[in-house]
């Protein structure tokens, strides 16, 4: 393949055209630096929540790009306030646009080395995303959240049984097994980042980029995270009705993607 | 009878097309080529009522009005099928222009020094081991002075 066709259809590159400063406050954290990464949080009307989880995570001395999905409540003064970089889509683009928008602008604003998902609503934790920047550095180059791997995760029967369906499903004529669907605490290197199309804007994209990181040769290895189901979390979504949707997800992107790699 | 062995296969064809006629001008002659034919079919349908008979006879089909009926829902399938395409590629579209919308504002801010904390890239400054540019943190509240 020639130069010039592999410049046009990788438009983006892995060069950024701004580059983001330092937080003159996370210079404070000498013990272990998180410079080497930047976490993108996908945000749609989380106004009472997003600011906070937000600040902890700047404080913690990591980069954040948020991307406010067109919000229709305060959260976009709210993420300006905590101190991340905001890129707000004009219109709403679901889940999996707002996802790739957050890779292409940490490709474009950063040189960040890892880029790592975080959602906005609380219920991922600090600690496991800090766990699993510590992971990746040992050479990875996709880390998969997954609430399976320890029993800490509280949740129903039912719906263990389904998530479990889902990553059945998913894992079928796969290299890698994953024991988890859909969590949304990811890590992944810049080049994985840089090799993800998202064609699905809504919530089916995350089967699909199931599929596209862990792509064979990819080095994949799931950490142990727990999620904490908040009264927030759960007033905004049904997490049954939600991973019922997962399952019909994985179930016809599998029928519609075919079984074989 | 003939009208079996005719309506299957335009049938796959008529989803085939559709599914696979892009915005391409091949599938916009298809498209002209389709409306101007169901303007002459119901201009001599209309005139002569009883070519829509003589067709249908010749097909083994027992009356116009059925064959014309097969027609239409063909048609239709196919419109129903490109419209669909058409829609998912208008909306791909859109999504990357609002992308590229939402990058650009970001941008701007970041070029503008609004966005504290984060600035525009300093030709000649010394790129920080970590591979991230310090500075322009000016007016941001810096507690690690």
């Amino acid at each position: 393949m020639s130069a010039v066709s592999k410049a046009s259809t990788q438009a983006l590159g892995t060069e950024p055209q701004l580059r983001l400063a330092l937080p003159a406050h996370a210079q404070a954290h000498d013990a272990e630096s998180w410079d080497d990464t930047v976490v993108i949080v996908r945000v749609f009307n989380e106004a009472p929540v997003v600011r906070r989880v937000v600040a902890e995570l700047v404080e913690a001395g990591l980069h954040v790009i948020a991307v406010d999905d067109a919000s229709t409540d305060n959260s976009p003064e709210e993420i300006d306030a905590a101190g991340a970089l905001r890129v707000s889509h004009p219109i709403n683009l679901g889940a999996g646009g707002a996802l790739q928008t957050g890779y292409e602008a940490a490709l474009r604003f950063t040189e960040a080395k890892y880029i790592g998902c975080f959602d906005a609503d609380g219920q991922h934790q600090l600690k496991d995303l800090l766990g699993m920047i510590r992971l990746i550095r040992q050479g990875y180059d996709v880390v998969m959240g997954s609430r399976f791997l320890d029993q800490k995760t509280e949740m129903s029967p039912l719906r263990r049984i389904i998530l479990r369906m889902a990553a059945k499903v998913m894992n079928r004529g796969s290299g890698t097994q994953l024991t988890d669907a859909h969590n949304g605490l990811r890590m992944i290197t810049r080049e994985v980042a840089a090799g993800i199309r998202l064609s699905h804007s809504g919530m089916a994209y995350a089967s699909e980029l199931e599929e596209q990181l862990t792509a064979p040769g990819r080095r994949v290895v799931e950490y142990p995270v727990e999620i904490l189901y908040t009264d927030y979390s759960r007033g905004k979504g049904q997490p049954l009705l939600n991973s019922v949707n997962i399952l019909a997800d994985t179930i016809a992107h599998r029928v519609s993607h075919g079984r074989s790699r | 009878v003939i009208i079996k062995y005719l309506l299957v296969p335009a049938l796959v064809l008529a989803v085939y097309l559709s599914l696979r006629s892009r915005a391409s001008l091949r599938g916009q002659a298809r498209r002209k080529l389709l409306a101007g034919l169901t303007v002459v079919v119901g201009v001599v349908a209309v005139i002569f009522p009883s070519t829509a008979q003589w067709a249908a006879d010749l097909v083994g089909v027992k009356r116009g009005t059925d064959l014309l009926l097969y027609f239409l829902a063909l048609v239709l399938v196919y419109l129903v099928g490109s419209t669909g395409v058409r829609f998912r590629e208008q909306e791909a579209r859109l999504v990357r222009l609002s992308r590229q919308v939402a990058l650009a504002e970001a941008e701007a801010r970041m070029g503008l020094g609004v966005t504290p904390g984060y600035g525009p890239r300093v030709p000649g400054r010394p790129v920080e081991p970590s591979g991230i540019v310090a500075g322009s943190v000016a007016g941001s509240a810096a507690p690690a002075e």
